[in-house]
């Protein structure tokens, strides 16, 4: 966001630097509609924040007058820089009002499984235009490496978030978390919260696309998160490709070599204590579905 | 749903007043094809009132509870704690299939429901629903509830009367399809807090193995309960 607006300034400057270099402009009409392009822009954003903006307002409406004054003057080079400026300082109180009107969500993770601890998990605020993964098609990359190796940082980096984070470590069986995301309310806020039971090849817990929205300040909602299988390693069990503490074996790998290249519910495991005599996992690292149990509050 | 979410923004004194005096039915059915529920305690309460918690320990009258199936203890603290409580809606065990319905309850302004019955045959297996939120519109109410292990006793799978808090071992398998001479599934319990169950493991082996129960017969997938309330 600010190195968005700082690269927006020194476009701005090079070509007010451009424009003196060259002794003035016939017709400074495309370099005022610039700045009257930045001057709507801002109050479109203005019409989003819901506190008191008037002196902002007010500041607009003078540079409007301005640069009608100014639309057939020569040498405006000082003065366009000057507007620029006051457009920068602008956009940097605009910038800290919508903070302001950021909402938080305390997201508080419990591990409900008998015995896979479940690894760093990613919590990912997002609008509807953004899924985790959907049933039937291939894991993404990022997925992938979070369900093979328990590695979230990948599969965050391929989400077009509005906030995101990682639990503060490892939760073990019956361990909980909490963390916090913030985001200017929108009617299509949601949460993708993934993570990896760690004595598995390649299964996941978590959800995608949970719309939050409907919360009130200070409300909660809670759900029990089930468990995905990535499609990406087949389920050997073996102590060579389980990476949690009941093998140590390999995390990510890129080859895809499960039965079917696509995320579906995870169908447990075998262990070598109900006959699957090469699996490293005991009768302990079985579950049944609901691995995760989220509470989301929106804070007051 | 956004309208309602507003209004109680509004504050807790409009959403309280229109859950006073409820009046609820509570039916019980066991989905599972071969667990029975022993007697099943349903309970309205404060918020700051729970049977039991996911990633708690339990506490000993949970234990009791999921280890023997004696729902006294739970049902005395919930009542001590300003609750309501509807005992046995099923007069004894609930077989699989087979429904079970608790009619009018007062839940006066009490906000939450909770559930908890033992599932046999299992070490210290339970169905559990912690505190959901009563709604305040009259209406039929659909709830999945699933299966969590107490925390409070090693799943050895051994069938051998063993129902009292601290005795290894499962009390009795209503179905009669337990075998006997069983070795053993484990004598640990790798996480004490209550958490989603992992299933009972089973053999084929009526005279011996690992398990005393059958694991064609005795194994369940979540959900193993469906939950109808009624808000009259």
């Amino acid at each position: 966001m600010n190195l968005f607006r700082l690269t927006l300034r020194a476009s701005t400057l090079s070509a007010i630097l451009l424009l003196a270099a060259c002794g003035g402009d016939d017709d400074n009409d495309d370099d005022i509609r610039v700045l009257e392009d930045r001057v709507d822009a801002i109050e479109t954003r203005l019409g989003g924040i819901d506190t008191d903006t008037t002196s902002i307002s007010a500041s607009l409406d003078a540079i409007d007058a301005r640069l009608a004054a100014i639309e057939s003057d020569t040498t405006i080079s000082d003065e366009l820089a000057s507007i620029a400026d006051l457009l920068n300082d602008i956009e940097d109180r605009l910038a800290a009002l919508e903070n302001v009107n950021a909402e938080t969500y305390q997201i508080t993770l419990v591990n409900a499984t008998a015995n896979q601890p479940l690894a760093p998990t990613a919590i990912i605020l997002h609008d509807d235009s953004y899924y985790g993964w959907q049933i039937g098609s291939p894991a993404s990359a990022g997925l992938e490496n979070l369900a093979e190796s328990g590695n979230p940082a990948d599969f965050i980096a391929e989400a077009d978030a509005l906030d995101s984070t990682t639990s503060a470590g490892i939760i073990p069986p019956g361990g909980s978390g909490s963390v916090s995301v913030s985001a200017v309310w929108r009617e299509d806020l949601s949460l993708t919260i993934a993570s990896m039971p760690v004595n598995t090849n390649d299964a996941f817990t978590g959800t995608t696309g949970w719309n939050i929205a409907q919360l009130a300040p200070g409300e909660s909602t809670r759900a029990l998160l089930p468990i995905y299988d990535a499609g990406t390693e087949a389920n050997t069990e073996s102590i060579d490709s389980v990476p949690g503490p009941a093998a140590g074996g390999e995390g990510f790998n890129a080859a895809r070599d499960d039965v079917a290249d696509y995320v579906v519910r995870h169908s447990g495991v075998v262990t070598a204590d109900d006959g699957l005599s090469t699996s490293a996992l005991d009768e302990s690292h079985r579950f049944d579905q609901g691995a995760l149990h989220v509470t989301v509050t929106r804070m007051e | 749903m956004k309208i309602k979410a507003y209004l109680c923004s509004f504050g807790l004194s409009l959403c309280a007043a229109s859950a006073s005096a409820e009046i609820i039915d509570v039916s019980v059915t066991n989905l599972t094809q071969g667990t029975y529920f022993t007697p099943i305690l349903i309970g309205a309460h404060d918020s700051d009132v729970y049977m039991f918690r996911v990633g708690e320990q339990a506490s000993v009258d949970m234990a009791i509870l999921a280890e023997g199936g004696d729902i006294s203890g739970v049902s005395a603290a919930v009542t001590a704690a300003g609750g309501v409580v509807s005992e046995n809606p099923a007069v004894g065990m609930l077989a699989p299939s087979m429904t079970a319905t608790a009619n009018d309850i007062d839940t006066g302004d009490l906000g939450y429901l909770s559930i908890a019955a033992m599932i046999l045959p299992t070490n210290d297996g339970f169905i559990g629903l912690d505190s959901w939120a009563i709604p305040s519109t009259a209406g039929t109410y659909t709830i999945y509830l699933n299966a969590y292990d107490a925390g409070s006793e090693a799943n050895d799978e051994i069938v051998n009367g063993g129902g009292v808090l601290g005795a290894a071992g499962i009390p009795i398998d209503p179905g009669s399809n337990q075998g006997t001479g069983a070795t053993g599934v484990t004598n640990t319990e790798t996480n004490d807090t209550v958490h989603i169950h992992r299933g009972v493991l089973g053999d084929t082996d009526a005279a011996g193995g690992a398990s005393d129960l059958d694991s064609r017969i005795h194994r369940w997938l979540n959900p193993v309960a469906k939950v109808v309330v009624t808000v009259e």
